[in-house]
């Protein structure tokens, strides 16, 4: 068990709602990963025919944690209505904040993203920002009041894996270890979540990894294995490199075939 | 009067943003309401009075990543 903002949950894997065959698929996805966190939207829908009922019933027979996003808000003004307007209909304070800043790669605005931080805090807001991982920004987010940080392993929906191994390495151990760390988008396979668990990463936050694999469903298992072995790898301590090979059977006793050569 | 829901046109027969939402919201699904770009509480429905040409949003819930 682990703690993510006011919340004791088991799995480490925060999923996606979105990019799925079917939606039925989606919920059989998200069961077998065993994640306990779905990140979620809002969309203008045609409220006349009951738009966004249909997902609304799926999250209700889910019966997860919601971590509502500010996805498309390009200013803080957009970030912060989005974040108002989801608080009140997902009825939950968390709130995953992308302020986007780069439509090619869909990259965070840092200063954007800094001073929505600050004023959602200040309205009482759990903000997860979904932020590069520039050290010096990750330091100004957690002093402006962010328990948890959700660095990018590399852009939106790419699932290049942990471009940055070394800057995700530097900025874990730079945070405070009470800072919440979640590598967030980029994640294209189960390796690269085990990866950054190894790492010291808290948890990984996916959607497209499992949504556009060719079966979903065993991949949402694949994931989850990968994030309870990344874990436990880091739990364990991952033994430090070495330049030199050093044989791991005993020399002594080796046979005298051996040793007349 | 006439003002833009989700950036469609609508026509309303009361200036009361309660009408506007009797009349639009169909179903159980939450829903949450800006006008001109201004997040409205659930709880100051009664009190708005939409003007001429106002922008209404009625958010939804939406997949989302």
């Amino acid at each position: 068990m682990w703690t993510l903002a006011d919340k004791t949950i088991k799995s480490r894997l925060l999923i996606g709602t979105a990019l799925y065959p079917s939606p039925q698929i989606m919920v059989d996805a998200i069961n077998a990963s065993g994640a306990e966190v779905l990140t979620v939207s809002l969309r203008r829908q045609n409220p006349e025919q009951g738009g966004g009922q249909e997902f609304w019933n799926y999250l209700k027979e889910l019966n997860l944690n919601i971590l509502p996003n500010t996805a498309g808000c390009h200013s803080v003004k957009e970030a912060v209505t989005t974040a108002q307007m989801a608080r009140e209909l997902f009825n939950t304070n968390w709130l995953k904040l992308e302020v986007i800043g780069d439509d090619y790669n869909l990259q965070p605005d840092p200063f954007a993203l800094l001073e929505a931080s600050k004023e959602l805090i200040a309205q009482g807001f759990e903000v997860f920002p979904y932020c590069t991982d520039d050290l010096v920004l990750c330091e100004k987010l957690v002093e402006a009041g962010c328990r948890i940080l959700m660095p990018w392993g590399a852009p939106i929906g790419t699932g290049r894996g942990l471009t940055d191994p070394y800057a995700l390495k530097v900025l874990r151990a730079r945070m405070p270890k009470d800072i919440t760390m979640i590598v967030d988008a980029g994640i294209g396979s189960p390796s690269h979540a085990v990866q950054a668990l190894e790492m010291g990463y808290d948890g990984v936050l996916l959607n497209t990894a499992v949504a556009k694999a060719a079966d979903p469903i065993v991949m949402a298992r694949a994931f989850k294995h990968a994030l309870e072995a990344g874990r436990l790898g880091y739990e364990a301590g991952v033994m430090p490199e070495k330049d030199l090979a050093a044989p791991s059977t005993p020399t002594l006793g080796t046979p005298f075939w051996h040793q007349n050569k | 009067m006439k003002v833009l829901v989700n950036d469609k046109a609508h026509q309303l027969s009361s200036n009361k943003l309660t009408e506007l939402i009797n009349d639009l919201v169909k179903g159980d699904a939450p829903f949450a309401i800006a006008v001109n770009a201004q997040f409205i509480p659930r709880s100051n429905y009664d009190t708005i009075e939409l003007q001429d040409g106002d922008s209404v949003e009625i958010l939804s819930p939406m997949q989302g990543g």
